[in-house]
């Protein structure tokens, strides 16, 4: 999985590129944690090119979540593929994050 | 007559990309629909990160994954020789709760549960882990 991090002014962009399974998660963990080590805690993580997420790409997300909501900052999802953000509602996570369709409102908005 | 098609897995995660690849393509020639590949796709990926974590323990093993498509859906049948273990039998997870209070575990099952009609375990008599996984394709779009 090919992971890109860009940091802009009022947050930090993840754009992971492929399947996030449990071979995959810890990858992402590690990216997610590069940036929230460096005090950042508000992160927009671009599904546009994410084609599977596994329960442990979620559970990822979801210490995340609660890593940067501790430090006043949050995880937000944008361009979330159909089957994806099915499942995400399946497992009852939804609701603990913003999901937008389009990144520019994701980054406006966080 | 229901022709079955096989892949032999070392357990090991880096093979999950095989597996759902295998999935994928027995599976597509009975129904193309990506929401119900997807789902078959990921029950079968959350089976397998079970068996490969908790089954054999991250260790080297044996697993089969068994493909038959029949007339009205799917059937996989995963063979493993790990220790037993019966997934039917899984607690679900509460998932209800508030983020602080969500604590990893239970989901992998649940998604194999939800994302099936069907889920089968027995321990065979030469000592092996077999789970059965059938789905039915969408109503409607039938086998092709």
């Amino acid at each position: 999985m090919e992971i890109t991090t860009t940091e802009y002014k009022n947050c930090d962009v993840i754009h992971p590129i492929g399947r996030v399974d449990s071979a995959g998660a810890p990858q992402l963990e590690a990216a997610i944690n590069a940036v929230t080590q460096l005090g950042r805690h508000k992160i927009v993580l671009d599904m546009s090119e994410v084609t599977f997420v596994s329960s442990a790409g979620w559970w990822v997300l979801i210490g995340a979540q609660k890593n940067c909501k501790k430090h006043r900052g949050e995880v937000v999802l944008a361009c979330i593929e159909t089957g994806i953000r099915a499942s995400l509602k399946l497992v009852g996570m939804d609701d603990y994050f913003r999901i937008y369709d389009e990144m520019t409102a994701a980054v406006g908005n966080i | 007559m229901i022709t079955s098609i096989t892949l032999h897995l070392s357990a090991n995660l880096a093979r999950l990309a095989q597996a759902r690849q295998f999935i994928h393509e027995t599976v597509q020639p009975g129904c193309s629909e990506e929401e119900f590949i997807y789902d078959l796709v990921l029950a079968v990926d959350e089976a397998l990160t079970n068996i490969i974590v908790h089954g054999y323990e991250n260790r080297d093993g044996p697993i089969d994954i068994q493909v038959a498509r029949l007339e009205d859906g799917v059937e996989i049948i995963l063979r493993d020789r790990a220790m037993p273990f019966d997934p039917t039998q899984a607690a679900p997870p509460n998932l209800s709760l508030p983020l602080e209070q969500r604590r990893r575990g239970g989901l992998g099952i649940y998604l194999v549960k939800t994302n099936t009609d069907a889920l089968n375990y027995r321990r065979t008599e030469d000592g092996a882990n077999e789970l059965k996984l059938v789905k039915k394709y969408p109503t409607r779009q039938g086998k092709v």
